[in-house]
């Protein structure tokens, strides 16, 4: 008689456990909505008509990083022979370049190809003349693993840090797991990445200040635009934006002579012959500091290398008064470099 | 102890069943779906507006790449999340989706590729376009200004044209065309083009062989890349992820629904064994009574028999303590006499505290009462009487029955059981019925149990509030009868005889009120206890909700669909109109569209139950424009409206709807418009879940508007370039190529006459004049066989009206890739006005030319006139002294015949003799006949030359001998020359005749002569230096007569070389030459004679023109 009692009570709980169990299934098992992300709307752009946006003024990034960023940024360490640092090639004081045709690495080894600007490297949308990084992370490998520039390798570079204790507590505060070449990368890109040059006064003019510009600067950008400059240095960086043969409307090479294995640019990396002597196009923002011209530094002045694109890449003559009008649009994309970390 | 494990073995094998059935019903995370499915389907956007991009920067619509490249990482991203894939998918459904997955990505890198390319080409060939037509037209215009390359000016004007075409023309058509123009300019750049030029053409040919070499190869990147599959790749992940996703869901409905049915079964077996308890009860009752009816009896005895009662007292009272009942005797008034507490009872019945006591001390009233009233009964009846009473103790509730019989005559036997427990399993009974029915009527699936004639039985709560119907309404309704689907009544009987299978099916439940909802219905059977069919138990799921779901990425579909279905923006509207009108009411519907050129708003569509179509409205206070400011969507009641009106917010323009719903059209670059659904009867229409769908189709709306209206301004600027076509200055056609007329333009049709339609049933020949005809089809003829590319000729046409036109058309054959001729293009100019004029300044400068020759032939025939007359009237002097002489010698003669020889005679002859110095009239005299009669002969000459120069008007072609002609001319023209210039004339005695106009060639030598000589004039009349010398040789080269005539002039400057030739162009002072003799010669002699005219000169040295004339005359 007990244990048939007990049994019911038991049969009750289940019972009552199965109610439950169905109640909260059944909750669960109506239909949500699939939800329309309005990624759109995080997009929302400045309304602008023109073809080049203004940089932002304003990043979020974080502080501990980009200052150890700097850092290793200025780190002769990440060189074989502790002589030269990133900043060697890309001096923020030079237009985030070191002003030669072929930068110098370690043992006074001349490179191959002209140092692009550090600055506003960000906004490419790929990284080297042949754009063969996606990222600014990926970047890194190159320089410090090429025997003409930093010679070493993350094994070596890794050790080296490591011995540092100031870095290495850093980067315990800033990584779960330390120092390591991914982490390293992380950072250095990090700096980078608060390498812009907002407020120029173009993107002052851009932002509606029109008075900013003289009425010759006006005219070099209206220039700029219709002799087709347009077409390829355009976006947020000027550039920065998509491949392009170097010699559309002209043999270049030919005419330069002496091409190396460096003027074959982007077919060094894809090997198909429609790539061959393409480049990424550069920004031209803060291009009046970052002579010499091109990715064979050939070129010191600014008009001369108007003139070299007008005549390869744009197939037409422009008089001297447009390449100077054009010359003084270009000067007024100097921005300003302003510290991350105050 | 065995069957206590058995029902814990049960127990735990019931509970991990239902935690499995729990967990299997639990498995599908819904947040990881929404996640995975939202993903895809904004991945399948993206992917659109790559394209849409792509097609945009092409036509130069879009700013820059930056936007493209943002959309092509965003797909990098998002097929990076992809990756993880929600849990509730099996392996092999994972490894299935990956691999679509990882084709997916293939796709995308080479669409990357493609597109990286296509930026590249595409910034090129948009530079040259933009260019090559500047340059062209510089060019053109340099070039007139230099030398006589008209033949270079053409050939860049077509060139021009030809690129423009091919750059138009989808099928790189006029490919050929331009190879052989930039052929020809560039073996035409060697000649006679200042540096400068030649650079230009250089320049310009380079423009159009990029765009040549790019047009296709953008055209075929852009092609390649919209062509990938990514967008059917992506369906195909949608599609498999979709329906995994509901074949789980359905696995999921499946282990609920067994959950339900195990619950039910559960419920059943519980039933089941309470009714078990239930049976064992009574069984114990029955054992219960026959123990009391012996215990009875044996009291009976006991009281009988007193001595046998202590004897055996102490066996009866173990025996009575035995008994789990209590047990007093009472007297007839309820006075105790004995007590036996049941052995749970001893502590509260204290035999010796009761003993003596009424029942009215020790019970409640009620009680003590009801016991004596049955006390009573039991006492007339004989029969034993049986109650049940509860006793509150110790905040319990005890149940008690209590059996009253009659013992002896005036005592009462009270024998009372503790039925608590029995008490509490009924309670717990009745508690699970109602639990059952709790768990049927709020069981969160409606459901519903149909009889064996398929009507219904009861419905449960939750399809009460399903159907809007109550359970008793609906009793003994048949369910066809609520159904929208037809097929109902049959399935049901089919069902209930077992002849159908039982499936899950979509049906259409009409509500009470008269809506329709859509839900899944299982059905199951019922079976009665033999195994019979009793029913039918159905369950309804409301996939109302699902179903819209379903519709609203059916209706996104549908209106991407429609994007490239329709063909203009109207149309685009109507199809969306369409599509919403599957989600929701839609017979009041617009959409406005914002025209920032008038800052109104556009409403290009409108459908309304009242108002009639307003165009547009200008953006003012209306709810419209309410929505379109706040670029918010809103849900509006008339109260709403109200308030917003009391507000000053809006003004009401039109009907006031009973509720009104606009969504705001979104574009990521910004609103463009708002799309507005109202209603006028129904306030509940629509509600907040119709707001968010319709927001998140406006999107796809706005979207699908926007690509719209790139494709439309496309489409106007083609039809731009038909207008062109239509309304270009001269007449062009295409004809077939047998010469049918295909389309033709405005200005052909104003040259002939005919209308376009009227045209466009004709062939060439139609109206090409008789007298032309052959030579028109010889032309055409050539020009389909492949024999010539292009061709030019001057031929009559009749017009419409019967007069004749005279043109020069301009043919050129269009051929297919594989060179099958497609059309001809023929351009056509009216030059009756034109030849008219030309006519009349030929014949004018013929007049104009003899007129000025006449002065100087009058001084040509004066000078040997005059000394004819001096001769003559020397001889008629001198005959006069001689005839004194003779008259004096035929006296003499007569006097010495009379008289002999007189001497006188002979000293006055002799005297008269050298008076009249005959000697000296002997010598002069013959000499002055040879002069007199050379004078005469010069004049002869000169009229000879004049006949010829002047012949009358030779119509047809005739040989003429050219080195008499050119004599003749120098003749005629010497006065013009011979005081500047020497002439020197070498003329090829082996020229044969030479057909030609003479008259007209005579002309051309003239002109070629004065200009000479107006060119010494000036250096000798500069220099003051002597006399120049005219060169003029004709000789026999090969097929042709070639005639050179050269100045030591001041020559002509390279930058006016081209221009001589032209119509009025003249060097010389006003007065000395009308600018018509070089233009007019050239015309003579490449048109008339089929020659060719050049010139060479140096500056300083002098000019030589050379004229080449055909000695064979063609005909053709």
């Amino acid at each position: 008689m007990s244990s048939k009692k007990n049994f019911l009570k038991l049969i009750i709980t289940c019972l009552l456990l199965i109610f439950v169990a169905v109640i909260t299934v059944c909750k669960r098992s109506t239909l949500q909505t699939i939800a329309t992300e309005k990624e759109f709307n995080k997009q929302s752009q400045i309304l602008t008509e023109e073809p080049i946006l203004p940089l932002p003024t304003e990043l979020e990034l974080d502080t501990g990083k980009v200052a150890l960023g700097e850092k290793l940024f200025n780190d002769v360490k990440l060189s074989e022979d502790n002589t030269i640092s990133c900043a060697s090639c890309h001096n923020l004081k030079l237009g985030g370049t070191d002003n030669l045709a072929f930068s110098v690495g370690i043992k006074g080894q001349v490179g191959e190809i002209n140092a692009p600007t550090v600055f506003n490297s960000t906004y490419n949308f790929k990284q080297f003349w042949d754009g063969r990084a996606e990222t600014l992370e990926d970047q890194i490998d190159g320089p410090t693993h090429s025997s003409k520039e930093m010679g070493s390798n993350w094994e070596v570079i890794v050790d080296k840090i490591k011995a540092s204790t100031e870095y290495s507590t850093e980067f315990a505060s800033l990584y779960q797991d330390g120092v390591n070449a991914r982490n390293i990368k992380d950072a250095i890109a990090a700096f980078e990445r608060s390498l812009i040059t907002p407020n120029s006064r173009f993107d002052q003019y851009l932002k509606g200040y029109e008075e900013i510009l003289t009425s010759d600067e006006k005219e070099g950008y209206r220039l700029f635009k219709s002799v087709g400059c347009i077409s390829c240095h355009q976006g947020i960086n000027v550039g920065g934006n998509l491949f392009e043969e170097f010699g559309v409307m002209g043999k270049y090479f030919k005419d330069r002579g002496n091409i190396t294995e460096a003027d074959l640019g982007r077919y060094n990396v894809t090997k198909q012959e429609y790539d061959r002597y393409v480049f990424k196009v550069p920004t031209l923002r803060n291009i009046e500091q970052t002579s010499p011209y091109f990715h064979d530094g050939s070129v010191e002045k600014l008009e001369n290398a108007v003139e070299v694109m007008s005549k390869y890449q744009l197939g037409r003559k422009l008089s001297q008064s447009e390449i100077s009008y054009i010359v003084k649009f270009l000067k007024t994309l100097n921005g300003d470099y302003v510290r991350y970390i105050k | 102890m065995n069957i206590r494990l058995h029902h814990i073995a049960i127990g735990i094998g019931m509970i991990s069943l239902m935690t499995f059935l729990f967990f299997k019903t639990n498995v599908i995370d819904s947040e990881a779906h929404n996640r995975f499915s939202s993903d895809l389907r904004y991945l399948k956007e993206l992917d659109a507006t790559i394209d849409k991009n792509l097609l945009e920067s092409r036509y130069g619509l879009l700013n820059s790449y930056d936007k493209l490249n943002n959309e092509i990482e965003q797909v990098k991203l998002l097929s990076e999340r992809l990756k993880s894939i929600p849990a509730f998918m099996d392996q092999n459904e994972k490894e299935q989706l990956k691999i679509l997955l990882s084709k997916y990505k293939g796709l995308e890198e080479q669409k990357e590729l493609l597109v990286e390319r296509f930026k590249s080409r595409n910034a090129i060939i948009n530079n040259s376009l933009r260019y090559f037509p500047v340059i062209t037209s510089n060019l053109i215009k340099n070039i007139s200004q230099e030398s006589s390359k008209i033949n270079v000016k053409e050939d860049i004007n077509y060139l021009l044209r030809d690129t423009l075409i091919f750059y138009l023309l989808k099928d790189g058509r006029a490919e050929n065309e331009i190879k052989k123009d930039i052929e020809k300019l560039k073996n035409s750049k060697e000649i006679q083009l200042s540096e400068e030029n030649k650079t230009d053409l250089e320049i310009c040919i380079a423009h159009a062989e990029t765009i040549l070499k790019l047009k296709p190869e953008v055209d075929g990147l852009i092609r390649e890349a919209v062509a990938l599959p990514t967008d059917i790749q992506i369906e195909e992940m949608i599609k498999f992820y979709d329906s995994s996703y509901n074949q789980s869901l359905k696995l999921t409905n499946y282990y609920r629904l067994f959950l339900y049915i195990f619950s039910i079964f559960l419920l059943a077996y519980i039933a089941y064994i309470i009714i078990r308890l239930n049976r064992a009860t009574k069984e114990l009752n029955t054992l219960n009574e026959s123990l009391e009816q012996r215990v009875q009896k044996r009291t009976e005895e006991l009281l009988w028999s007193n001595a046998e009662l202590q004897r055996s007292e102490a066996n009866n009272s173990a025996l009575l303590h035995a008994i789990p009942d209590s047990m007093w005797r009472t007297n007839i008034n309820g006075i105790f006499l004995d007590l036996i507490p049941s052995k749970d009872e001893q502590e509260i019945m204290l035999k010796d505290n009761w003993v003596g006591k009424t029942i009215f001390e020790v019970l409640p009233e009620t009680v003590a009462n009801q016991t004596l009233e049955l006390a009573q009964k039991s006492l007339s009846s004989g029969e034993p009487q049986v109650f049940e009473y509860q006793l509150e103790r110790n905040e319990q509730v005890y149940h008690y029955e209590s059996r009253i019989a009659v013992c002896g005559e005036s005592e009462i036997l009270t024998i009372v059981r503790d039925i608590t427990e029995g008490k509490k399993v009924a309670e717990a009974l009745r508690e699970n019925e109602a639990k059952y029915r709790d768990l049927f009527d709020n069981a969160p699936v409606a459901y519903h149990e149909l009889d064996t004639e398929g009507r219904f039985v009861r419905i449960n709560r939750t399809e009460e509030l399903l159907l809007g119907y109550t359970s008793d309404e609906l009793k003994g309704r048949h369910p066809w009868e609520i159904v929208v689907e037809k097929v109902s009544r049959d399935a049901t009987k089919a069902k209930l005889t077992g002849k159908q299978q039982l499936q899950a099916v979509e049906r259409t439940f009409i509500r009470k009120d008269g809506k329709l909802i859509s839900v899944l219905n299982e059905d199951r059977m019922i079976y009665d206890k033999d195994g019979k069919v009793a029913g039918i138990r159905s369950t309804l799921q409301d996939i109302t909700h699902r179903k819209r779901v379903e519709a609203e990425a059916l209706v996104i579909s549908e209106i991407i669909q429609g994007v490239s279905m329709t063909s203009n923006l109207k149309e685009l509207l109507k199809h969306i109109h369409q599509s919403i009108s599957k989600l929701l009411y839609a017979e009041n519907c617009f959409v406005a569209l914002y025209n920032p050129a008038h800052d109104i708003l556009d409403l290009p569509l409108f459908v309304d139950k009242y108002d009639d179509v307003t165009p547009n409205y200008k953006l003012g206070k209306g709810m419209t424009s309410y929505v379109f400011r706040n670029e918010r969507p809103m849900l509006l009641t008339q109260e709403k409206i109200r308030q917003l009106i009391e507000d000053a917010e809006i003004e009401m323009v039109g009907t006031p709807p009973a509720i009104w719903l606009g969504v705001p059209l979104r574009t990521p670059k910004g609103i463009i418009g708002v799309l507005v659904v109202q209603h006028y009867e129904d306030v509940n229409a629509y509600n907040l879940r119709d707001l968010e769908l319709l927001t998140s189709v406006g999107d796809q709306i706005a979207l699908a508007i926007e690509r719209k209206r790139a494709e439309e301004a496309l489409k106007a600027s083609e039809e731009r370039f038909q207008s062109a076509f239509d309304y270009a200055p001269i007449g062009i056609c295409l004809t077939s190529p047998t010469g049918d007329f295909q389309q033709v333009n405005h200005s052909l049709c104003e040259i002939v006459g005919y209308s376009k339609e009227e045209l466009l049933t004709k062939s060439f020949r139609d109206i090409t004049h008789p007298d032309d005809l052959a030579v028109s089809n010889a032309t055409f003829n050539r020009l389909v066989s492949g024999e010539l590319k292009t061709s030019r000729l001057e031929k009559r046409y009749i017009h419409k009206l019967g007069h004749q036109i005279l043109a020069l058309t301009s043919l050129s054959l269009v051929c297919n890739s594989q060179n099958d001729p497609l059309y001809i293009i023929a351009q056509t100019q009216d030059i009756t006005e034109q030849k008219f004029l030309a006519e009349q300044l030929q014949r004018g400068q013929k007049l104009e030319s003899i007129g000025q020759l006449a002065a100087g032939i009058a001084h040509e025939i004066n000078t040997p006139t005059q000394y004819v007359g001096d001769n003559t009237r020397f001889l008629r002097d001198s005959f006069n002294d001689l005839a004194k002489v003779l008259k004096k010698t035929d006296e003499l003669l007569e006097d010495c015949r009379q008289n002999g020889v007189q001497s006188e005679f002979l000293t006055e002859l002799e005297e008269i003799v050298k008076f009249t110095d005959t000697g000296y009239l002997i010598d002069e005299i013959p000499v002055a006949i040879e002069e007199a009669l050379s004078g005469v002969d010069r004049i002869g000459k000169i009229v000879q030359s004049m006949k010829d120069f002047a012949h009358p008007g030779v119509e047809d072609k005739q040989a003429a001998d050219l080195n008499r002609a050119i004599e003749s001319t120098i003749t005629v023209a010497s006065n013009e020359w011979k005081y500047v210039a020497e002439m020197v004339t070498n003329f090829d005695p082996t020229l044969p005749p030479v057909p030609c106009f003479i008259g007209e060639f005579n002309q051309v030598v003239l002109n070629m002569i004065v200009n000479a000589a107006h060119a010494i004039a000036d250096v000798v009349g500069a220099t003051g230096q002597g006399k120049g010398i005219i060169k003029i040789s004709t000789k026999l080269e090969g097929d042709w007569a070639e005639i050179r005539i050269s100045d030591t002039g001041a020559g002509i400057p390279e930058e006016i070389r081209n221009k001589i030739f032209d119509p009025f162009f003249t060097t010389k002072e006003v007065g000395k030459g009308t600018g018509q003799g070089l233009a007019i010669s050239h015309a003579a002699i490449v048109e008339k004679h089929k020659g060719t005219i050049a010139l060479e000169s140096k500056v300083g040295d002098g000019t030589t023109f050379i004229i080449n004339l055909p000695i064979k005359e063609e005909l053709s």
